[in-house]
């Protein structure tokens, strides 16, 4: 199984060579970068145009042939070097397999197919242009969309004339890159409710344009226009075109009051349906008896804004979701299958779908898992932090088993086959996620219960006005109630939230946090507790060095520079964190590396005969050997030169660099923090005591953790939960909100609110800022919304408000809570607690 | 008083036409990427091929 992204080596340049003899230096045309071969200069229209790689060269003379020559002058940056075209054959053939893309490929009856590509490189509009224009001549495509802004494009092609790898192949030589790609789920379908909402939304405005275009002449209404004959036309021409703003653009809203009477819910829907229904009855009822205003304009002006805020706040979610869908590009995971013939015991590689269970393969060091399985041979040990939490390797022997998205550190395993793809572990973790899922407390917005309230406030203060009107005076009932419910109109109070949520959603991607599940950003700001896993979340999730113990004969650059330089020549994570940690510079060269998996290498530096390893593989290669006992209870590896020691260093998984601050500001915000690892309980320990934290739980299972959040939550406790791990999966389901950091498996993003793109810890104290700014924004445009409608409802009440005077009324005050609400969008604003 | 009919008849057919052409457009994905429609104008292929 080769490394889950090492199928093609990417972008990778030369190193430049300096070129000082002239001063000046050519660049390459296409991507411009140096370019110093000169074999590859091209004589153009008078000047010459230098090249940097022959890729390039046919990268130019590919868009010059096609007459698309004027992306070059439009291009707002400089290309990507394309591979060569061995490089891309290989890294594309494999897409010739049906079974790797049948997720992104759509058939059609004509026997044609569709795929979605996710497109890299994109720098500006002029390369979407210049792909649509390249991939439309390629022969065999029927059609070309291509999509700046979610980087994705749609090609529809004859696979009899043209094979996939041919369609990538023609975006990949102009040094972009193409993977097939298989969107969410949830993605689809926000786009659909989008696109749904944007109809809906258009028609509500065009009808809103045509009755505001006539009522607004009866507000200026003097004189002849006032003929009664004439007006009663005109209403009737407003009644018709009102009638499909209430009949098919405000459905959406029946539907959300309907199932919120259903299931006994609050929400914002309820009393948004009762204003547009009663406004229209009520308006409709002038209009047949001949008596009192109507309010069609108001109506129709109150569904548009309402689906407008509703399509910005769609759209801010969709946009949150193709981000991630980016995750979900396809990308070949190639295994090495073992099967038995007349020669014996043959090695294959194969693409991961094609295994069945009960196949054997082999897994070399530093290896990925991509299945589940059974150790048939061979002693290794894997890290499984990812799954279970536990920060140590795992020692496995043969009839151990081991799961898909673990790593193989040590020495090669042959595996039996239980179970792969989307049956393996995670989907027993599924169960558990749905399990986690249903226990999870239920979400009351704050907007939604003040508008319970407020909805039976006024529906009450209406009947009253009728009741009064009709029987303590002798003036007409209906036109005084029906102005109550048309200026009460609860648009304001239904356009805070969404508003606000919207310009947060977008404020929140800005720094680098898609939010998947709306009421998430409420509920955030409501949290008392926040609970982190460790491994991965609060730790890096790989060992670094935390210290070295050297001989009196040694120096701790001088060891750590040899130890590098032994360790180039292993791919075991400890070698990696020791290489990390060595100073940049000149390094020694380790010659006739000798390595044994797993344990540990020797190699010839300077003529001095070097050990890098474990403390068991020294003694093993130097019997005589005295060495001192372990310093720290943690990962060792020692340094031997010419049979003497000169170091030990020690490796641990170690605190995110931000972790403290993080957790400090958490803390200092009033939030209280625990942790819920899966990993022993020494480490959680001294872990929680270096950050100060009380809480720390360890040698938790997945279901315990997701249990223990449900004890916490039963308390009382809203709590918020920050996870990487499979492991982590059901207590992020379960939690009141959720984050999965930068790292995540799919797993844990599939299970969280929040999804970090942001590598770190740190925006998740952004993401509880700015939760707390768009609390206080709610808070204004509610407080507004009330204070508005507390202002105009007595005006109403004495019947004292014309309709242009509720229309204005209406739009002014939620003119006022959208312009609020953009205050989240900025970036830059001070941070007030 | 009879232009009122003639304006009603045409406010309705010119809504019916606007209503017809926005749908038309939103089904047809014309709202789906709003950059590079324009950026497309000036993308004159003025150099045709060899």
């Amino acid at each position: 199984m080769l490394a889950r992204d090492g199928a093609v080596a990417v972008n990778q340049r030369p190193p430049l060579r300096a070129d000082a003899a002239n001063g000046t230096l050519a660049r390459c045309y296409h991507c411009d970068d140096e370019a110093i071969d000169s074999a590859l200069t091209q004589a153009a229209q008078g000047a010459p145009r230098y090249f940097c790689c022959p890729g390039c060269l046919a990268a130019t003379e590919t868009i010059e042939a096609l007459g698309l020559a004027p992306y070059y002058r439009q291009r707002e940056g400089t290309a990507s070097r394309p591979l060569g075209l061995a490089e891309r054959d290989a890294a594309l053939a494999l897409f010739d397999d049906p079974i790797l893309t049948r997720d992104c490929v759509q058939s059609h009856d004509n026997g044609e197919r569709t795929v979605r590509l996710l497109l890299e490189g994109l720098r500006c509009a002029a390369c979407a242009w210049l792909i649509e224009q390249r991939l439309g001549r390629v022969e065999g495509v029927v059609s070309v969309r291509v999509y700046f802004a979610h980087a994705q494009a749609f090609v529809r092609w004859d696979p009899a004339r043209l094979a996939l790898p041919a369609v990538l192949d023609a975006v990949w030589a102009l040094g972009y890159r193409a993977w097939p790609f298989d969107p969410l789920q949830q993605q689809e379908q926000l786009r659909r409710e989008r696109v749904d909402c944007m109809r809906r939304f258009g028609i509500a405005a065009l009808c809103a344009m045509q009755v505001m275009m006539v009522a607004s002449a009866f507000y200026f209404d003097a004189g002849p226009l006032a003929a009664d004959e004439q007006r009663r036309w005109l209403e009737g021409l407003n009644l018709l075109t009102t009638l499909p703003v209430v009949l098919w653009c405000a459905v959406p809203f029946y539907r959300g009051a309907w199932r919120a009477l259903r299931h006994r819910l609050a929400g914002m829907d309820l009393p948004v349906s009762v204003g547009i229904l009663l406004g229209f009855a009520g308006s409709l009822w002038h209009f047949l008896s001949g008596v009192g205003p109507t309010y069609f304009d108001s109506v129709t002006m109150f569904v548009s804004l309402l689906l407008g805020a509703r399509y910005v706040d769609l759209r801010g979610q969709e946009r949150s979701a193709v981000q991630l869908g980016r995750l979900h590009q396809v990308q070949p995971v190639l295994v090495r299958r073992l099967a038995d013939d007349s020669n014996g015991t043959q090695e294959q590689q194969v693409l991961m779908q094609r295994l069945q269970p009960g196949d054997r393969v082999r897994v070399l060091p530093g290896e990925w898992l991509a299945v589940d399985g059974v150790v048939l041979a061979g002693c290794s040990s894997v890290d499984e932090h990812v799954l279970t939490g536990e920060s140590r390797p795992v020692s496995k022997t043969p009839g151990a088993r081991v799961l898909q998205g673990s790593v193989n550190l040590d020495s090669p395993l042959i595996l039996q086959v239980t179970a792969v793809g989307r049956e393996a572990f995670a989907a027993r973790m599924a169960a558990a996620v749905a399990e986690a899922a249903r226990r999870r407390p239920p979400v009351a917005a704050l907007a939604a219960r003040v508008a319970v309230w407020f909805t039976g406030g006024v529906l009450l203060l209406a009947l009253a006005t009728a009741l009064f009107y009709a029987f303590a005076t002798h003036l007409p009932w209906l036109p005084a109630t029906v102005a109550v419910l048309v200026i009460s109109c609860p648009c304001a109070l239904s356009l805070a939230t969404p508003a606000a949520l919207a310009a947060a959603t977008d404020g929140l991607l800005a720094r680098g946090v898609a939010l998947l599940r709306g009421p998430a950003l409420e509920t955030l700001a409501d949290v008392t507790h926040v609970v982190f896993d460790k491994t991965g979340t609060l730790t890096l999730g790989q060992p670094a060095l935390v210290r070295t113990v050297c001989a009196a004969s040694s120096q701790p650059l001088n060891v750590l520079t040899l130890a590098a330089a032994l360790a180039a020549h292993s791919e075991h994570p400890l070698a990696r964190a020791l290489m990390a940690a060595a100073p940049e510079g000149s390094r020694p060269v380790a010659e006739a590396p000798l390595a044994t998996p797993g344990a540990g290498l020797v190699a010839t530096v300077d003529g001095a005969r070097c050990l890098l390893g474990s403390r068991r593989y020294a003694q093993t290669m130097f019997p005589a050997l005295q060495l001192p006992s372990a310093a720290l209870p943690l990962q060792e590896v020692c340094l031997i030169r010419n049979g003497e020691w000169l170091a030990f260093f020690y490796l641990a998984d170690v605190l995110r660099p931000e972790a403290r601050a993080v957790v400090d500001t958490l803390r200092a915000s009033g939030l209280t923090l625990a942790i819920f690892s899966g990993d022993r309980a020494p480490v959680v320990a001294a872990l929680g005591a270096e950050l100060g934290i009380t809480d720390a739980r360890a040698g938790l299972l997945p279901a315990e953790k997701a249990a223990a959040i449900a004890a916490l939550q039963a308390t009382g406790a809203r709590v918020a939960v920050v996870g990487e791990g499979v492991n982590d999966a059901p207590m992020l389901a379960g939690a009141a909100v959720s984050f999965a950091l930068a790292n995540a498996t799919e797993q844990a993003r599939l299970a969280a609110d929040f999804s970090c793109m942001t590598p770190g810890l740190a925006p998740i104290a952004a993401s509880f800022q700015l939760a707390r700014r768009a609390r206080r924004v709610l808070w204004q445009n509610l407080a507004w919304a009330l204070g508005y409608n507390l202002l105009a409802l007595p005006l109403a009440v004495c019947g004292w408000v014309q309709p242009w005077g509720a229309a204005l009324c209406m739009s002014l005050s939620s003119l006022a809570v959208t312009i609020n609400a953009q205050r989240l969008r900025r970036t830059d604003a001070p941070d007030r607690r | 008083m009879e232009i009122i009919f003639l304006l009603i008849v045409v406010s309705l057919v010119l809504l019916g036409l606007i209503a017809w052409g926005f749908l038309w457009a939103v089904s047809a994905g014309q709202f789906e990427d709003l950059e590079a429609q324009g950026r497309a104008i000036l993308m004159d292929e003025d150099e045709p091929p060899p």
